[in-house]
């Protein structure tokens, strides 16, 4: 039921209510929970004061292990603890297996493409690997905050296509996280620099994190951040300074042992701790023990290191260029360029986004945190805690959107930037008689050729009605959600019929497939699956409830006559008493029991705000 | 909330003019957004989130319209009757389809110029000067209601388009090229 309220948003929030969210950065090399507490947003540590969880899980014993105990029991168990697993989420087992961290674990033969690591408790895909990280977030935030939280923010990089993203929904859906919104990383960054410093106008978002590179340009006015252009490198971050460094190391010592799990393990460390050592110091001496069980030294100066990192940096200032173009800003219009990651202590790094937006840049927000701030002041908001806030993020797709035509070409519906949400409609029709069903198949990205662009899936959408050949008037409309997710919807124009759509992800897991997994993973949290279920409905009855109530409150006695109200007053009767109950099969029937019979009187609503909108803009409301 | 029948312009409560205050078109579209986002429902039922969604992509489309001339001109022709697009209309005026092989030309001659990059910046000064052209005489014309001849300017108004976004994509190049 839409009952939309228009003149007054968040007028059912119940006063002096504070709803639990957090903010969730769910990084490559390191996890945070932030939340807002009385009006100052925090990120909140563990038991022992630490505030970065490590993203590593350890699979050795009999549940899973996560963060710094994980990475203790890296170098013992290096196959079954799993690192920087942001990396490969949406992505499929082929895709894995050409890049470095495809070396780094042992998968399973797929053939549905879905990549499975083998551990010692059983195959795991990247979403039940990032599901334990967010449980271990979950739980922490729950205990320090004493209660339930009703929903959570994620970031994910700006340049997540909607493989990535989809799974990362998942993964919290295995987590038994609500997920308000994912937030793009750098609009978050922007958000906690934005509320911090008050400042207006363009600024520069550099986020090199572990496993990506995003660059965004935003425009800042009074609580307002709309995003102009983002850009970036899904797969380029500061793990593969962490590879330019071990590559460095394997030709010194003359040993590869870039294939062996424990060995990778060793030289990634030690290539770890060898760049953050050099931020400070000219040089650095690294030491590994051979496979022989000798021991190998090697002393690393600066300048090596910078002069093998060189080309990834090149790429990343190239991508500030292209962003900068399709932002149609100039560098120099450019106020404040904030760095986010840890990567961007790297000095090479500093000194060439300095170089390129001609003023040095902003360094003094942890670069750990930022994230996680920014979105837990967004998660604040969209609890509600906040009814009279401006915050408002206006972000945009970082990829073109297009379905293949004839010869293997992409036409492309919607362009990279544009604001999100964005519908777009694209209108087909049918090549053979008696045609009631068609495919479409819709990919990512800037290219002529669908080969090079990213698959995204394949809508099959059915139940035309049959027609002669060319007859038939199908609009598609491509919508993209504010969480930068694509739903497809299709109806054929001349019969009115609505089609039905079915979805094979090209990279993802089906419904069913989570519906298993949430299954399992219960047995395991000892959980019962109906029990959430149940929760769910419940939770939504008392959306629609509250809607309806405040709804009626406003325009029940002016637009409905008593019969109409009592049908309705009836109807809302059978969703209270199901409620009450615990048959979630019954609250589902309610609630559409309930949206059917006030069906006319939300039309009526709708209309009769369309005239108090139209009638109360003026000229001054809005200077 | 806006229906199919609601203008852009009467969405945005400015006068159904090619001439738009820019400053005024950006808050009356920030003040709707912050009324309509979906992030103001993040916490309603389903129903109402569809339907904030609905509205906010629609916001989006119409300020995307608004903001551009050329979808605007497009936009106003179509309010006025006048079906628009490259299919709908062809250019039969000889002397501008040369113009455009010349100037295609030019950008495809680009890279070998002595200064390239400045060559780049004269480029971009005359397609601008050409536009701007262009896009008063669509003016004179609609303000004529001679929908046809403005139609006729707003197609050629397209061309200089694709020729600017080329070369950019050129001037894009150059510059990674000299970075090296």
């Amino acid at each position: 039921m839409a009952l939309l309220q228009i003149s007054e948003p968040g007028m059912s929030t119940a006063p002096h209510e504070h709803r639990l969210a957090a903010g969730i950065d769910l990084g490559t090399t390191n996890s945070l929970v932030a939340t807002v507490r009385s009006g100052l947003a925090e990120t909140l540590p563990d038991t022992e004061g630490r505030h970065l969880l490590p993203s590593v899980v350890n699979y050795s014993g009999e549940t899973p292990v996560v963060g710094e105990a994980a990475m203790r029991m890296a170098a013992e168990d290096p196959a079954n603890t799993i690192a920087s697993v942001k990396r490969l989420i949406g992505r499929s087992l082929d895709e894995i297996l050409a890049t470095p961290a495809g070396r780094q674990y042992r998968f399973a033969e797929s053939d549905d493409g879905i990549p499975r690591l083998i551990t010692r408790q059983g195959e795991k895909t990247p979403v039940e690997v990032s599901a334990d990280i967010l449980r271990a977030l979950k739980a922490r935030a729950e205990a320090t905050l004493g209660g339930e939280l009703r929903g959570v923010v994620i970031t994910v990089p700006a340049y997540f296509d909607d493989a990535q993203r989809q799974a990362t929904k998942d993964a919290a859906r295995l987590a038994g996280l609500n997920v308000f919104r994912l937030l793009n990383e750098p609009t978050a960054a922007a958000v906690a620099y934005g509320l911090d410093t008050g400042n207006e106008g363009v600024i520069a978002v550099y986020d090199l994190g572990g496993g990506t590179f995003d660059i965004s340009i935003l425009r800042l006015n009074k609580g307002v951040f709309e995003v102009l252009a983002t850009g970036g490198d899904s797969r380029l971050g500061g793990d593969d300074f962490d590879h330019a460094i071990v590559d460095w190391i394997v030709e010194q010592m003359g040993e590869d042992r870039r294939s062996d799990p424990a060995g990778m393990q060793q030289l990634l460390a030690q290539a770890r701790a060898a760049k953050e050592a050099l931020t400070s110091e000219p040089e650095t001496r690294i030491t590994i023990e051979r496979a022989d069980g000798e021991s190998w030294s090697g002393t690393l100066s600066r300048e090596t290191f910078e002069a093998r990192i060189e080309p990834l940096v090149k790429q990343t200032i190239l991508a500030c260029r292209r962003v900068l173009r399709d932002a149609g800003v100039s560098k120099d219009e450019v106020l404040q360029t904030v760095m986010v990651g840890g990567s961007t202590r790297v000095p090479l790094v500093r000194e060439r986004v300095g170089a390129f937006f001609g003023k040095p840049p902003l360094v003094d927000i942890d670069p750990d945190r930022v994230v996680a701030i920014g979105a837990a002041q967004q998660a604040d908001v969209l609890a509600g805690n906040n009814p009279d806030g401006e915050l408002l993020l206006l972000d945009v797709i970082p990829l073109s959107l297009g379905i293949e035509t004839m010869g293997g070409l992409t036409e492309q519906i919607i362009p990279r930037n544009t604001t999100i949400p964005v519908a777009r409609a694209q209108e087909f029709t049918t090549y053979k008689d008696g045609q009631t069903a068609m495919s479409l198949h819709v990919v990512q990205g800037e290219r002529e050729l669908v080969a090079d662009n990213r698959s995204l899936a394949r809508f099959e959408l059915r139940g035309f009605p049959p027609m002669v050949a060319g007859a038939a008037r199908i609009r598609v409309t491509f919508q993209v959600d504010a969480d930068g997710l694509l739903n497809v919807t299709a109806q054929e124009l001349t019969s009115g019929v609505q089609a039905s759509i079915e979805i094979k992800p090209s990279y993802g897991l089906s419904d069913e497939q989570i519906e298993t997994m949430l299954r399992d993973s219960m047995a395991h949290a000892q959980e019962d699956l109906e029990a959430r279920r149940l929760r769910e409905e419940q939770v939504e009855a008392d959306r629609v409830l509250e809607a309806l109530d405040a709804a009626l409150a406003k325009d029940g006695e002016r637009l409905l006559s008593a019969d109409e109200r009592a049908a309705i007053d009836a109807a809302r009767q059978t969703l209270e008493t199901a409620r009450a109950g615990d048959d979630h099969q019954a609250i589902r029937n309610a609630i559409e029991a309930l949206e059917q019979a006030s069906e006319t009187f939300v039309a009526r609503r709708m209309d009769s705000s369309v005239k108090d909108l139209m009638s109360g803009h003026r000229v001054t409301d809005f200077e | 909330m806006p229906n199919a029948d609601t203008s852009y312009f009467e969405l945005f409560d400015l006068p159904q003019d090619f001439d738009i205050d820019q400053d005024r078109l950006a808050a009356v579209y920030r003040k709707l957004q912050a009324t309509h986002h979906p992030d103001r429902f993040a916490s309603a039922d389903a129903a109402t989130r569809r339907a904030s969604l609905e509205t906010a992509a629609l916001i989006n489309e119409a300020y995307q319209t608004l903001i551009d001339p050329l979808k605007r001109g497009f936009y106003l022709l179509r309010l006025a009757g006048v079906e628009a697009g490259p299919e709908h209309h062809t250019i039969k005026d000889g002397e501008f389809l040369l113009k455009q092989m010349a100037y295609q030309e030019r950008l495809d001659g680009l890279a070998d110029r002595d200064d390239p990059l400045a060559a780049v910046d004269d480029l971009r000064d005359q397609l601008e000067q050409e536009k701007q052209q262009l896009v008063e005489q669509f003016k004179a014309a609609y303000v004529e209601k001679d929908f046809d001849q403005a139609l006729d300017h707003l197609t050629k108004l397209q061309f200089f388009g694709r020729l600017q976004s080329r070369l950019g994509d050129i001037e894009a190049r150059l510059e990674e090229q000299l970075l090296d």
